[in-house]
């Protein structure tokens, strides 16, 4: 199923999944195979798989609360230019400035919330919609 | 009745009073396990060093990081220490984006983190 999405003048592709990681590998696989022939370094490449792993492992685990009945839908574009993968769940969403910085030196040793501060360090640009239910990133093949 | 986490097979080995974990596995939660379970089998026997091989880690994410850091807190409080040898490029900069780098000793070979 493809669709359009607010800002992305690209068809994006959509696929719903359970939510259950062992589900996301295929889509994955999928966008990362489009990656690879769209060129992209293998920098970009792992920076684009990790910040999707991360995506997918929140929205799983935090939005759908690991409930195997809920479902992801994912969103992507690959192009030569840029790579657009959004991730949403099914969740009640989150206010992404009310979590904690991981890496300042008070939150250093706290064993969880690395993964929007790696999805940000990796993609030119990580947003979420009003609700906190999807995530956008964005890796720009420079 | 939930049965208890079954945890992977850890490849450990002895040298002098130092414990050495080569942790293997690709992706974030086959690592994590691996690092959750040294801290759930080996931390509460651990006298004196902990030595994590890290070199055949591949695609781990912000739950290893988060394991490695609970790990470290476990092994403190236990009056003993933790290294970490020769994680990959890409270990090493998830370490160095996370600022982890300055919680943790990195070698990049045994022998040096054995010898500091």
């Amino acid at each position: 199923m493809n669709g359009t999405d607010a800002g992305q003048s690209e068809p994006l592709t959509e696929i719903v999944v359970p939510s259950k990681i062992e589900a996301t590998k295929e889509p994955e696989q999928q966008i990362l195979a489009q990656v690879a022939r769209c060129g992209y370094s293998p920098d970009a490449a792992f920076a684009i798989k990790l910040a999707l792993q991360e995506a997918v492992t929140n929205a799983i685990k935090h939005g759908n609360r690991n409930d195997p009945s809920k479902h992801l839908t994912l969103r992507f574009a690959v192009s030569p230019e840029k790579t657009v993968i959004a991730v949403a769940d099914e969740g009640d969403g989150f206010h992404v400035e009310k979590i904690p910085d991981p890496t300042t030196d008070e939150n250093l040793e706290c064993p969880t919330g690395r993964g929007i501060m790696l999805m940000r360090a990796y993609m030119n640009r990580v947003s979420y919609n009003d609700k906190g239910t999807e995530v956008t990133l964005v890796k720009l093949n420079e | 009745m939930p049965q208890p986490h079954q945890y992977p097979p850890l490849n450990v080995r002895r040298q002098g009073s130092a414990v050495i974990v080569t942790v293997t596995g690709c992706g974030d939660a086959d690592c994590t396990d691996q690092i959750r379970g040294v801290a759930a089998t080996l931390v509460a026997s651990l006298e004196g060093l902990l030595v994590l091989d890290l070199s055949q880690v591949r695609s781990p994410g912000a739950d290893f990081l988060g394991a490695l850091v609970a790990l470290l807190l476990r092994v403190q409080a236990r009056g003993a220490s933790l290294k970490l040898v020769n994680p990959d490029a890409e270990l090493r900069r998830l370490l160095e984006e996370s600022r982890l780098l300055t919680l943790f000793g990195v070698y990049n070979d045994l022998e040096q983190a054995l010898a500091s």
